[in-house]
């Protein structure tokens, strides 16, 4: 194959405009000759990073909304029961073409099962659940939250206080009130923010908080002076009433269910299997024979907004693995 | 706000926060200037919200986005600038005197001589970049910064979908050709290699 031929192939895989023939082309281009694989990864990376190249500026998308909002003609703006004079909301600013993530205050929490038990049961609630895509929600009090698909988000309609009450994984942006903190509940924790934003999870057996910036207070809720106040990095587990703290919270896949972009950087394979897991809400696992050389296989490789089954197919072409389906777990192994 | 008009503003705010920074980008691959690229860009969605509002929720609205990016910049060049702007045509010809320019082999046209420990392959990159042939840079950074279709870039700059896929395919043979010769290539070599 011509230089020209097989870097159309490349091109349209990379740009996810391949059809079958031609991923089928470019399968047996690459079996054909080592040196074939080590020219795609060359292609790859100078395509990869030219996103990152081009995106020479980075711009205050917040503070540009703002002033964008200012301009529109919208109808008086929803009655603010909190009566908070300055509502700046919280900019998270995930670049995802920047060479360094920038920075965003986040925090995750995976919570526990069970619906938390209605506090306000006397006022009227607003509730949301975002059944079958993701979906962002503007509060009353100008609060942005984007609610992973699955999770669900109830408020009292007037959000006085500022609390609303979660399951399942959510982003929040809080808008800054010095006077009533913004706090979340779920049926085992409290989490008040302390910076401007984050993330929040609900999962059955236990909440997990991750902070990538700014500073969240996590409490039991049965116990609230069992009280944790997590920073930048940190990331920390309740289960009964006790804390655990677990790995540094560096992975930048933390939001990809929120940005679509899944970016591995010299990670091992394993950990590349467990975020394509949980973003794709899919099983993966590597094969017991691989045990041994799976710490020693690496991954570098970006995602945008790709289907599973093309997410599968790179993996394949950059490690030489395989994979087959069992029931409903993908399994790499090797052939 | 009425709650049609809420769900018309958060529609407005999602597009927002998700194409601005590679709309602005993109803008400022034309007008080498971040201040202008915002308040094009800004514009633009200040005019959508007036008198397009329907676009808002149409798949569509990606491909509407960067075609009148691109339009508000070149319209900005001509006016502030004086700058001439050539009519993008399917004729190839042009290209080719730009082609034989393109310093693939690290010739005269690069200027500094840093060493291997200093060579910068994102600088690298975007020099790269900064030097392909006119038409398949404009195809290059149109398809990089808004991820559209071939058929949609296609539309979009008024030429067919093959020429798109020819220069894109020359962008990344050229570009790989100019960092082999800069001696990056090597060190590719080393992402992955199977025990």
């Amino acid at each position: 194959m011509s230089e020209a031929d097989y870097i159309q192939l490349v091109l349209k895989h990379l740009d996810s405009q391949a059809s079958p023939a031609e991923q089928a082309a470019l399968q047996s281009w690459l079996e054909a000759d080592p040196q074939n694989r080590l020219e795609y990864q060359a292609l790859e990376k100078i395509w990869n990073d030219s996103g990152r190249a081009l995106a020479t500026h980075s711009f205050d998308v917040g503070a540009a909304l703002d002033k964008v909002r200012g301009r529109l003609d919208l109808t008086a703006a929803t009655p603010d029961p909190t009566a908070v004079t300055q509502v700046v909301p919280a900019t998270i600013r995930v670049f995802p073409w920047k060479r360094t993530l920038a920075a965003a205050s986040v925090l995750v929490v995976l919570g526990a099962a069970g619906w938390w038990i209605r506090i306000h049961s006397g006022t009227p609630q607003t509730s949301i659940h975002a059944e079958t895509a993701n979906q962002s929600v503007t509060l009353p009090d100008g609060s942005l939250v984007h609610l992973r698909k699955g999770a669900t988000l109830s408020y009292p309609a007037s959000l006085a206080d500022r609390t609303v009450e979660l399951s399942g994984e959510a982003f929040f942006e809080p808008t800054a009130n010095a006077i009533t903190p913004f706090r979340i509940r779920t049926a085992r924790a409290v989490f008040q923010d302390i910076g401007t934003s984050f993330l929040v999870n609900d999962l059955p057996a236990s909440d997990v908080l991750t902070v990538i910036t700014g500073k969240v207070k996590f409490s039991e809720m049965a116990n609230p002076s069992n009280s944790l106040i997590l920073t930048k990095g940190q990331k920390a587990l309740l289960s009964g009433s006790s804390f655990t703290a677990i790995a540094p919270a560096g992975d930048p896949n933390v939001l990809a269910w929120k940005t679509d972009i899944l970016d591995f950087k010299d990670q091992p394979l394993s950990d590349v299997a467990a975020d394509i897991a949980d973003y794709y809400q899919t099983a993966i696992t590597i094969d017991p024979a691989l045990a041994e050389k799976a710490g020693t296989i690496r991954v570098t490789a970006r995602f945008e907004h790709q289907p599973l089954k093309e997410v599968l197919e790179e993996v394949r072409l950059m490690t030489g693995l395989s994979t087959r389906k069992e029931k409903d777990t993908f399994v790499l192994y090797k052939k | 706000m009425s709650a049609a008009e809420a769900e018309q503003y958060h529609q407005f705010q999602t597009v927002f926060r998700a194409w601005y920074s590679p709309l602005c980008n993109y803008a400022v691959t034309f007008t080498k200037d971040p201040d202008v690229s915002e308040d094009i860009v800004q514009d633009l969605f200040v005019k959508i919200w007036e008198q397009r509002r329907e676009l808002l929720t149409e798949t569509s609205i990606r491909y509407y986005l960067f075609t009148a990016v691109r339009n508000n910049c070149i319209t900005w060049l001509r006016r502030e600038k004086q700058q001439i702007i050539l009519p993008f045509s399917d004729d190839q010809a042009m290209d080719l005197a730009a082609d034989e320019q393109y310093p693939v082999d690290g010739g005269p046209a690069k200027t500094r001589t840093p060493s291997k420990t200093e060579v910068d392959e994102m600088t690298l990159l975007e020099e790269a970049i900064d030097r392909l042939p006119p038409k398949c840079r404009e195809v290059f950074l149109l398809s990089r910064f808004s991820k559209l279709s071939y058929k949609e870039i296609a539309a979009s700059l008024d030429i067919s979908p093959k020429t798109v896929e020819n220069q894109l395919s020359k962008a990344l043979r050229l570009l790989r050709a100019c960092l082999k010769a800069n001696g990056v290539g090597l060190a590719l070599i080393l992402a992955l290699i199977l025990p």
